[in-house]
């Protein structure tokens, strides 16, 4: 009897063992290209204290690098390539969720689209612009306005020597930030009569101890006298609406949210975060700090604002893009190195002086309204924003590829629209960002693309497989034709190959499969998208013995020494894609 | 390179074959075509794009397959102990600033720092209160405050009060009062006086070669009160100089031995019997010193705190005695610093040559101690100890190689480096030789806005071991 309940555990311990052999993505429910994050909606709007800007500063630029510098997890991370991202399905997709929606990657865009971006409205509503609130210190002043509408619009100001230099940056930044995914307001750079704008009675500033005062008439024709207007009399602002919903303050861009119960990964985690200094590089928005961010509490029934909602994260604040700054130009060390680096300060110091650095050699563009933009200097894998960003340090090579991934689909159309909306007066200003933009996108889906098959979402059609290049799709040139392996992949027993073949993707209409006799031949669509026709070799396979219980086969893609493997289940006549390993 | 034709290609892919138009361009047309009471101009560029056609297949689940797929992602995601485990050193450094977080918040949100900053500027700024923090090596910490009214008599004078304690007992008093006189081009009247106890001064006798063993310390109690003028109108470029008058009382005697270095045994207090290091002038005894001073300067830096070119001229002269004639001296010191650009971005050398000579003014009398030459620390040898030699003459000779690490944005702040080598020799009582030429040499930091030095700090070497200094003398 002993020995009999020993064999009975021992073939059930076998078996156990024998199916954790089998890879995890042959588990279903498998992952679709694209998902949506499960969340539930929180009960009640949660509170949100203001979180200190200078702390901030001290924690990134200090007190983390040095606590960085004495952990060990930094190191042993470093030396490993990083730790995964965790908002990533099996087919290298981020989910949709509050943080990022598929955008560009999931669906095809117009230019119309690339120039309007996020925005529903036209802006404010032509009438009177009520001030309720004003900025009226600092470095540049703005204000907040409600329209006839009754709808709130935060406004901004150019610095006054450089006029369009900010606003302009701003809408084009975040129109192409929309279209790569991410949350952002809807804001508009527009001409308003400076007539317009009329003092609300309850209007508020805050007095020089932050404490709440009247904004009077006096204030607020000092915040609008020093500005510069054009020959009708207006003045160049950016318009900022409102999102619908309860305003919660900024998001951290590491850990989590005590009061999100739907905040279960790690920001610092998530890929969409970690691969925001891709298009951060790619645009120089040099300020991406916390400060920069919105969380915004949504109610499930907009009716009942207290009910319950779900929290959605915005970025905000792409004034430091291009060659602006907030308060002017940027200095040539932006987006070389932190504002207080101390990466930098060692070499200078250990160098004695005889370090140089590419933006020593940099000059200002030609364009008053552009300042310091260029792509001759800019190197995407030494970039570096103001202030360090916890998220940007945890980027692996995987995370910054699938951001160049979705930057190769945002095409040069799309950047001449986005750049159009920025609304450029200055002769030049616009064919100028644009060209900067193209090549700074080129450097970067280089650099993105590096010790990966640049091959991305596939999909299939019946028993043709469809991968699209992404090489093709960024306008890099090619670099050979793509080599492909088709295998059974069997669980606990060895692959078996089945076809293998070439795609010529150098064709620049069509990307042919050359035959090798297993595998039909068929003509892929159009460029960038790689047909490969499986569908003999499936007929084939099909009857084999076991296959039923085992339909899983893998295409192993090929081109110079890199490699990609997409694992895909058969399910009757159709292809099912399941995983993809780079 | 790209072909062209592939360029156009991928285009075409990105919309999914459909034939897309680019949009103009070129620059949007002028406003004024927006006419007067101008909403956005939202006007897409021309021809603007029909909606896309369906997404490809990759969007969607592959049809008949939906019951083996998921839309949703929801992963149990891992605790990481193991991380957190490794990044535990991080952790608690932040957990150790953490009230420091508090405070900033606290200050940042309530706006103490400007309320702390109006509270110490009364009415109108015509009264200012300026804290004053000292930290060095054997004195200790100290701490002060200084009373200032810069807006006097119409603008026209300063006066200013001011005081510090040290954790040693150390303190010191001064005032200042300063009065620009419109009828003498505007030339300053200095009225300036103090009153110092220091209780541990060192002292290693007189002498270019006293060794390193004979130091001990001195009891140095200074009072002043001394008058001055502008030599020029407030408005000469380059040339500056003041003549002083004043009165000098200084009582010397024995001192209370400062922190000894590891394994050091206290010495015996100076002057006691047995002790062989020659004693000051003056020592255990009061001496009220008349004061006349005359300082010449040249100066064709392009800044005071961080200068890239340029150079200071020096001259002074500095004449003191008693009234019996017992003690007296007259010191003239002279330097001149050129500051030699090798590189771009403020990379320079420092070269300072200079030499001073004290004699005394009347036959048989001894010089006053502040009244002889000096080298040590901060006066022209970095390595060695501070008023380390003394003598009737010394000569030195400073080059100092500096160079920028960091730069706070655009503002003219920022941080520089140094390395510095310093040959010196006090000489007088002992003859000149190349044995008692001393050396040092070191590397520094020196924190400073254009318009003035904040901080400057170094770690010299000699061949009697190693001087750190922060927050040196702020000499401009």
């Amino acid at each position: 009897m002993k020995q009999m309940t020993f064999l009975v555990m021992l073939a059930v311990s076998l078996g156990i063992a024998a199916g954790a052999c089998a890879p995890g993505w042959k588990q279903t429910p498998h992952d679709r290209m694209f998902q949506r994050e499960a969340v539930k909606p929180i009960p009640r709007v949660p509170e949100r204290r203001p979180t200190s800007d200078w702390w901030d500063h001290g924690l990134q630029l200090i007190v983390r690098p040095i606590g960085r510098a004495l952990s060990p997890g930094r190191w042993i991370s470093g030396a490993m390539g990083g730790r995964a991202a965790r908002d990533v399905n099996d087919l290298g997709q981020v989910p949709d969720s509050d943080w990022f929606e598929n955008r560009i990657s999931r669906r095809t865009m117009t230019v119309d689209e690339a120039f309007r971006g996020p925005t529903q409205t036209t802006g404010p509503a032509v009438g009177p612009l009520f001030v309720i609130s004003g900025k009226v210190d600092g470095a540049t002043a703005g204000f907040v306005v409600r329209d006839r509408d009754g709808i709130t619009w935060y406004l901004k100001l150019d610095p006054p020597a450089s006029p369009e230099l900010s606003t302009s940056a701003e809408v084009i930044a975040s129109r192409l930030l929309w279209m790569a995914g991410y949350h952002v307001t809807e804001i508009h750079a527009i001409d308003i009569e400076a007539r317009r704008f009329l003092l609300d009675p309850k209007a508020k500033t805050k007095d020089r101890y932050g404490r709440k005062i009247p904004l009077t008439p006096l204030a607020l024709d000092r915040l609008l006298r020093p500005l510069n207007t054009d020959k009708a009399g207006r003045i160049r602002v950016l318009v900022s609406r409102q999102p619908d919903g309860v305003v919660l303050g900024p998001f951290d861009y590491r850990g989590l949210d005590p009061d999100d119960a739907n905040d279960k990964i790690p920001h610092e985690h998530r890929r969409s975060l970690r691969a925001l200094w891709v298009f951060s590089a790619w645009l120089n928005n040099t300020d991406t700090r916390n400060q920069n961010s919105l969380d915004v509490f949504r109610p499930v029934d907009p009716a009942k604002p207290d009910g319950p909602g779900m929290i959605r994260h915005y970025l905000l604040d792409f004034g430091n893009s291009l060659g602006a700054t907030g308060t002017g130009e940027k200095i040539a060390e932006s987006g070389f190195e932190y504002i207080f680096d101390w990466r930098v300060i060692a070499s200078n110091l250990f160098a004695v002086g005889l370090r140089t650095t590419r933006y020593q050699r940099l000059r200002r563009s030609p364009y008053r309204s552009v300042g310091i933009f260029e792509a001759k200097a800019f190197q995407p894998h030494d970039w570096r924003p103001t202030f360090p960003n916890p998220a940007f340090e945890e980027c692996t090579r995987s995370d910054t590829f699938w951001a160049a991934s979705v930057l190769a689909r945002i095409q040069p159309d799309h950047i001449r629209a986005a750049v159009s909306a920025g609304r450029y007066h200055e002769d030049g200003a616009t064919t100028h960002v644009v060209q900067t933009l193209l090549e700074r996108r080129r450097k970067m889906l280089v650099y993105g693309f590096t010790g990966f098959l640049e091959i991305d979402q596939p999909r299939a059609r019946g028993h043709v497989l469809i991968v699209d290049d992404l090489r093709a799709i960024g306008g890099l040139p090619n670099t050979g034709p793509l080599r492909y392996k088709v295998r059974w992949n069997r669980t606990r027993r060895a692959d078996r190959e089945l076809a293998h073949g070439t795609v010529n993707t150098t064709t620049p209409d069509r990307a042919t499969i050359h035959d090798t006799g297993e595998a039909s031949v068929a003509h892929a669509g159009v460029l960038g998208e790689v047909q490969i026709d499986l569908s003999s070799t499936l007929a084939a396979l099909q009857r084999e013995a076991g296959f039923a219980d085992d339909p899983f086969i893998t295409v192993e893609l090929t081109r110079t020494r890199l490699s990609a493997q997409i694992h895909l289940r058969v399910v009757g006549d159709t292809l099912l894609p399941i995983s993809l390993d780079r | 390179m790209i072909r062209p034709s592939l360029v156009v290609i991928i285009t075409l892919v990105a919309s999914a074959g459909q034939a897309t138009a680019a949009p103009d361009v070129a620059d949007p047309p002028p406003p004024a075509d927006q006419g007067p009471e101008t909403t956005p101009d939202l006007t897409p560029p021309p021809a603007p794009q029909p909606a896309p056609p369906p997404p490809p297949a990759a969007s969607a689940a592959v049809a008949g397959t939906e019951h083996l797929t998921t839309e949703t992602y929801d992963r149990d995601q891992p605790i990481d102990l193991h991380w957190h485990i490794l990044n535990v050193p991080g952790y608690l450094l932040e957990i150790v600033v953490m009230p420091i977080t508090l405070a900033v918040e606290y200050t940042e949100r309530h706006y103490i720092h400007r309320r702390v900053a109006d509270l110490l500027s009364f009415y109108d700024g015509k009264i200012k209160i300026s804290p004053r923090f000292k930290l060095a090596f054997g004195d200790g910490l100290g701490v002060g405050a200084a009373i200032k009214f810069p807006k006097l008599l119409s603008r026209s004078a300063k006066l200013s009060f001011g005081g510090m304690y040290r954790l040693n007992r150390d303190w010191k008093l001064d005032a200042d009062y300063l009065q620009r006189i419109g009828f003498i081009e505007r030339r300053a009247l200095h009225i300036d006086g103090f009153a110092e106890h220091d209780g541990n001064a060192r002292y290693y006798g007189i002498g270019g070669d006293t060794p390193e063993a004979d130091r001990r310390a001195m009891l140095d109690d200074e009072q002043a009160l001394v008058v001055g003028l502008d030599v020029f109108a407030r408005d000469t470029y380059d040339w500056s100089g003041i003549v002083e008058l004043g009165v000098f009382r200084q009582h010397l005697g024995p001192g209370i031995e400062p922190m000894l270095k590891p394994g050091e045994v206290p010495h015996e207090p100076l002057g006691s019997p047995g002790d062989h290091v020659e004693l000051p002038p003056g020592f255990n005894d009061t001496s009220v010193l008349g004061h006349l001073g005359l300082g010449l300067r040249y100066d064709t830096r392009d800044t005071k705190g961080r200068p890239t070119k340029g150079s200071i001229v020096d001259g002074k002269l500095k004449a003191r005695s008693d009234v019996a004639g017992a003690l007296s001296g007259v010191k003239f010191e002279f330097s001149t610093q050129l500051f030699l650009s090798v590189l771009p971005d403020a990379r320079l050398f420092v070269v300072t040559v200079g030499g001073s000579a004290a004699v005394p003014i009347f036959t048989d009398s001894e010089i006053p101690l502040n009244t002889l030459s000096i080298l040590g620390r901060e006066h022209r040898l970095r390595g060695y100890d501070r008023g380390r030699f003394r003598d009737y003459y010394a000569g030195w000779v400073n080059v100092e190689y500096r160079y920028p690490i960091y730069e706070y944005l655009t503002t003219g702040a920022g941080l520089d480096a140094f390395l510095f080598t310093d040959v010196a020799s006090a000489f007088g009582e002992d003859k000149l030789t190349a044995k008692r030429v001393r050396y040092s040499t070191g590397v520094g930091f020196r924190g400073a806005h254009e318009t003035r030095l904040v901080f400057e700090s170094f770690v010299g070497w000699s061949p009697e071991g190693f001087q750190f200094v922060i927050g040196a003398e702020q000499k401009l």
